[in-house]
């Protein structure tokens, strides 16, 4: 059996109904580098982030039955990618979040506008970028890596957060707003 | 329009690739999870959370 074209779905049915090993292997290779890279972004090393991204290959592969068809299965790896990262990072308190005030932020928004901060955002440099994201809270982090280093729509991310679309709107435009703050930070800083 | 070829999101995910042997160490440890999963009869457990979270309890 060619199990290479098989869709993620016919996959996920080997898996549980054949404890087929192999097909659960290229569900691997598929996500693996997707959900890497989500790891090292909540981790400090990449033994660190390879421990946390095995871990969430166990979960997905005990929580298989559980996954439903109606969600893409991306989408379902990513939730549970996404709570195994917050998790992580508040376990491990590793993570120094600069909180702003709402209503600061509020009075910003009014000053940037939606397309800017998106704009503003792809003007960061990798390096400093890595840097503000170390600074994020989880959450923010999160769906600034699922929207922009995966390119999931508005729709494919209220499925990963449960979210209506006006919330995970606002949830996006909130993540940009802080990290556009915490990059000027630390211009401000290094300046 | 955000142009890809400078979105430094994507710049950070290149530089990012696990080691080959993690394939090795998950599909070890799913081995393991298979087997469980067949003698307790995980894939019909309802609070599999429950029985991750006792699984990780040690960690």
């Amino acid at each position: 059996m060619n199990r290479e074209s098989l869709t993620d779905q016919e996959l996920v049915n080997l898996t549980i109904k054949n404890r087929d090993q192999k097909a659960f292997g290229i569900l691997y290779d598929r996500y693996h580098l997707k959900i890497y890279s989500k790891c090292i972004s909540f981790t400090k090393s990449q033994e660190e982030a390879e421990d946390l991204c095995h871990d969430i290959f166990i979960k997905i592969l005990l929580k298989l039955s559980t996954y439903k068809s109606e969600s893409t299965f991306y989408t379902w790896i990513y939730a549970i990618t996404y709570n195994s990262c917050v998790d992580y990072a508040k376990k491990k308190s590793k993570i120094r979040n600069i909180d702003f005030d709402s209503d600061e932020i509020d009075s910003e928004r009014l000053k940037v506008f939606h397309s800017d901060s998106e704009k503003n955002l792809m003007s960061i440099q990798a390096e400093e970028l890595q840097e503000v994201l170390e600074q994020l809270k989880p959450e923010d982090k999160m769906i600034l890596l699922l929207k922009y280093q995966d390119d999931l729509s508005i729709e494919k991310l209220q499925e990963v957060f449960t979210l209506g679309k006006s919330a995970v709107k606002m949830r996006l435009l909130r993540a940009r707003e802080r990290a556009l703050k915490i990059h000027k930070l630390q211009n401000n800083k290094s300046s | 329009m955000i142009n890809y070829n400078e979105n430094p999101f994507k710049e950070l995910s290149a530089f990012n690739q696990p080691s080959p042997q993690l394939k090795q160490r998950v599909l070890a440890t799913s081995s393991f999870a298979l087997f469980l999963i067949s003698t307790l009869d995980l894939f019909s457990v309802k609070a599999i959370d429950t029985v991750i979270d006792i699984l990780q309890i040690n960690k």
